[in-house]
């Protein structure tokens, strides 16, 4: 609407509002009194007073003149931070960039070696276990176990123990003794080929990844017992520890002794090792297959 | 590490039953770095003879460990510092200790 159009509207109404007052009717000149239109005439003429319409045109060049310099100022705060986001991105990238872009230098060069040859210790002949484990103990196996006979479950325990003692290269493997022993004890190796377990093991309650975790955790004495004998070969360093380990607790219940000592043996951390990642690549491949 | 006697200590620990050629040079490391309670505890028991009894943790007290477990005074030292350190991971080891009781043996060379 132009200034003209609104002077014309408005006027017409306001005269339409006479024209009710002409008729004498209070609430309608009440009415026309708050009448927006009425206001807004009324403002317009305000408006058109020279003095006043000179202020408004100054007010009107001043907030143009403030708009102008606030668009300059958030322009350049955005640029600031901007550029802080950036130089804070850089200086996290010139910090990481070489850990993640370039071979890490290693200071220890020793402590590097001996990292890689113990871990290739640790994981020696475990792969082959579990391959066997996979193999023997099928699902099959593990769903009749429970309802096979002793000698079944003995039998299945003993081609087990056998697969273990080729993937640990075991020189001196005589086989498994299955007997009775001392409640709570399943089984023990002492070294000489042989390794003991109890006949409760094989008994109904028991379930196969018992079998395969100690089986494979006596097996594994057996093989750090011929790595101290110097019948494999292994880094220098981790035979001394599982010499030393050996010559320290070497009692018949060691925890009876020294809990701590026992726990955290060289040689039982390793047994430890190799018979639970067993059941875990075992149970692993299970769970895998029944999902798949 | 804790201000003990390690030779008064040494001879406690022969005294019960703990044998020099197996080791006990190792163990009396494991009972010198015990800190806190368990400190206490092999303090009172160096003066004593006696270990106090202290509230299960995991399911273990001393006479689980004593009865069950068959540990010596020492061992059950050892053990309640063990809880008292990491008591979900070590009581799993505890429980496993109890449930296999494997025995290992290396022959002598």
């Amino acid at each position: 609407m132009n200034e003209f159009e609104f002077s014309q509207e408005t006027s017409q109404l306001f005269e339409t509002n006479e024209n009710l007052d002409v008729n004498g009717d209070v609430i309608n000149q009440v009415r026309a009194s708050v009448n927006p239109a009425v206001i807004a005439h009324g403002a317009y003429r305000i408006a058109e007073i020279p003095e006043v319409k000179e202020k408004i045109n100054e007010g009107k060049e001043a907030i143009g003149d403030a708009l102008v310099e606030a668009k300059d100022t958030v322009v350049e705060f955005g640029e600031k931070v901007k550029n802080g986001i950036v130089d804070f991105c850089m200086g996290v990238y010139e910090n990481v960039k070489d850990f993640f872009t370039e071979s890490k230098s290693v200071e220890n060069k020793e402590f590097a070696l001996l990292s890689k040859e113990f871990s290739e210790t640790r994981e020696f002949g475990i792969q082959e276990c579990s391959d066997a484990a996979m193999k023997i103990f099928t699902p099959e196996v593990i769903d009749n176990w429970g309802g096979m006979t002793n000698e079944e479950r003995s039998e299945i325990a003993k081609t087990y123990a056998d697969e273990v003692a080729k993937a640990f290269e075991l020189v001196n493997y005589s086989g498994v003794i299955i007997e009775q022993l001392e409640p709570g004890t399943n089984g023990y190796n002492n070294g000489d080929g042989s390794i003991h377990l109890s006949d409760t093991l094989v008994g109904a309650w028991t379930t196969p990844f018992e079998i395969m975790d100690v089986i494979t955790h006596e097996m594994r004495h057996q093989y750090q017992n011929e790595c101290i004998r110097g019948y494999h070969d292994v880094p220098e360093d981790v035979r001394n520890e599982w010499a030393v380990a050996s010559a320290i607790y070497n009692y018949d219940q060691p925890s009876c002794y020294d809990p701590w000592g026992y726990t955290y043996n060289p040689l039982e951390i390793d047994s430890r090792y190799a018979g639970e990642t067993v059941v875990r690549n075992v149970t692993n491949q299970m769970i895998n297959s029944l999902i798949a | 590490m804790n201000n003990i006697n390690r030779d008064k200590l040494k001879s406690l620990l022969l005294n019960e039953g703990y044998i020099e050629a197996n080791g006990i040079e190792m163990t009396l490391n494991n009972l010198m770095n015990l800190t806190g309670e368990a400190a206490k505890m092999l303090q009172e028991w160096m003066e004593t003879g006696k270990v106090r009894k202290f509230e299960p943790i995991e399911g273990f007290d001393r006479n689980f460990l004593r009865n069950e477990m068959k540990m010596k005074n020492p061992a059950i030292i050892l053990a309640y510092g063990m809880l008292l350190d990491n008591p979900k991971y070590n009581a799993l080891m505890l429980r496993r200790m109890h449930a296999r009781q494997l025995k290992m043996s290396i022959p002598k060379k």
